[in-house]
């Protein structure tokens, strides 16, 4: 008898810690209703062909639906308006042994490799080689890659020691 | 007296069956983990041989439990090919660091290598407490070509690499936050205030406006900063999970009593930053659903840092997570 008692009291109090525990303020105020962030606003669709930093060419001597895309940050060096039938031209800047392509530092030739050859399914893209004093070894495999994705991948790309 | 002690049973075990049950959905996957993610900091190997050779209390206060990237040669395979041993590439260094495998796969790949080769390692650095030797726990490792690496540097297991110094800055809250910006994202910011996008500091980033990414469903990153000014009651300030609840409650226009429960998780993370995450969902007008994932980091006692990612697909959970890890708070 006094051990069931007991268990009651122990089950008991445990069932009001667990209340307790849940009780109390949920939040604070804060100064004004307002959203911090409107998500209706900000989360919108985007229509194809409006994305970022790609604009529509409005030309009546070219395609109407023609789209080139341009740079408008001065910091993002490796993408400019394109050459020859509007490709989008990437650069890889190899300085030393540091490879750049469109911005971002690749130590790993695969993952570079297979970089170029996703921008080259998802778009029509030509890319620029720049020797920056690069060390031999790492401009040889680089050129290397180009020149197989070339075969494979029509790749358009270009050797150039001028950097700017 | 006889009492039927079966009720009590029953009660005792729908009890235990409701907490397992919320242990069970506590352990919720979030996208913007920073353990499943790992930023590692590239370091020259001949520069942390260097600094231990000069000053071994400063260097282990420097790297030691950093997750770190070396590129070097390897010196020697144990017999067992448990473990290899990597010198500096140019030889002008005396000393090893010692990389370690407990993966299976690695074991097999460290088969492969032969002495002389030039590998990059991605591991956990640690300096033995006994002889004070250099180690590194493997999460990968790969021949390479390119045998130097750039101190500013940071890598994903992926082999995506980012250089600090050449990416953007913002700060936020009167420069006590810093933060570099990945490639191609300024070309997509916009501030919130600015825009009418809402009455908090910070910005938005519409990822699937990035030209590259061709995705049409929304993806966006926030950044933000709550300003304790921003609360109705100063005496509420130390109520940091009460605010963080309540900035969840209006983002997402819902009852704070009405949340699941908060935070689904918290990380003391490898690079001193500690975040509370929440994770939700948001409908649109259109009924377009998306996920809605939040982590907090608390800002002294002024203020909370507020990331939000709004996503339907994660494609740029890479970056994300170069961002977090690279955000300074002063």
């Amino acid at each position: 008898m006094y051990k069931v008692r007991k268990m009651m009291v122990i089950l008991l109090s445990g069932v009001c810690v667990l209340i307790l525990v849940g009780w109390g303020e949920k939040s604070v105020e804060l100064l004004n209703d307002k959203p911090l962030i409107d998500l209706k606003t900000a989360i919108k669709e985007v229509p194809l062909g409006k994305q970022g930093n790609t604009l529509i060419i409005e030309n009546h001597e070219k395609s109407s639906d023609e789209i080139v895309t341009i740079d408008q940050n001065e910091n993002i060096p490796s993408k400019e308006i394109g050459g020859s039938q509007n490709k989008v031209e990437y650069k890889i800047i190899i300085k030393d042994t540091t490879v750049t392509y469109n911005g971002t530092i690749h130590t790993d030739m695969q993952s570079l490799k297979n970089k170029i050859a996703s921008d080259c399914d998802d778009m029509e893209i030509k890319i620029r080689l720049i020797d920056d004093f690069a060390e031999s070894h790492v401009y040889k495999e680089t050129l290397a890659i180009l020149e197989q994705l070339h075969k494979e991948n029509n790749l358009e790309y270009q050797e150039d020691t001028r950097y700017d | 007296m006889h009492i039927n002690k079966q009720p009590f049973f029953l009660f005792f075990l729908l009890l235990l069956a409701i907490l397992l049950c919320g242990f069970g959905f506590s352990k919720s996957e979030m996208i913007m983990d920073t353990e499943q993610n790992v930023v590692y900091q590239n370091f020259s190997i001949d520069k942390v041989l260097t600094d231990f050779e000069a000053d071994k209390a400063s260097a282990k206060t420097q790297y030691n439990n950093c997750r770190i990237v070396i590129c070097g040669k390897v010196s020697e395979i144990t017999k067992n090919s448990k473990a290899v041993l990597v010198s500096a590439v140019n030889g002008n260094q005396e000393g090893t660091i010692k990389c370690s495998f407990s993966d299976k796969d690695l074991t097999a790949y460290a088969k492969t290598l032969s002495q002389g080769d030039f590998v990059k390692v991605y591991g956990k650095f640690s300096v033995s407490i006994i002889g004070g030797n250099l180690n590194i726990d493997v999460s990968k490792i790969e021949k390479t070509v390119v045998n130097t690496t750039i101190d500013t540097c940071y890598s994903l297991l992926n082999g995506k690499t980012i250089d600090r110094e050449s990416l953007s800055v913002r700060t936020l809250a009167d420069k006590k936050i810093t933060y570099y910006l990945p490639n191609d994202w300024s070309a997509v910011e916009y501030n919130i205030i600015e825009n009418d996008l809402g009455v908090i500091e910070g910005y938005q980033y519409r990822l699937n406006e990035i030209s590259q990414s061709a995705a049409v469903q929304p993806e966006s990153f926030f950044v933000c900063y709550f300003d304790n000014q921003l609360l109705k009651f100063s005496g509420d300030k130390s109520k940091t999970d009460l605010i963080e609840r309540s900035i969840i409650a209006n983002i997402l226009n819902k009852k704070a009593e009405s949340l699941a429960k908060f935070p689904i998780k918290k990380i003391d993370t490898y690079y001193g930053a500690k975040y509370q995450y929440y994770q939700d969902a948001y409908r649109d007008n259109l009924g377009q659903g998306y996920h809605v994932e939040f982590a907090f980091q608390k800002v002294g006692m002024d203020g909370i840092l507020v990331y939000l990612y709004v996503y339907h697909d994660a494609n740029h959970i890479d970056d994300i997570m170069f961002l977090m890890r690279l955000l300074e708070v002063q």
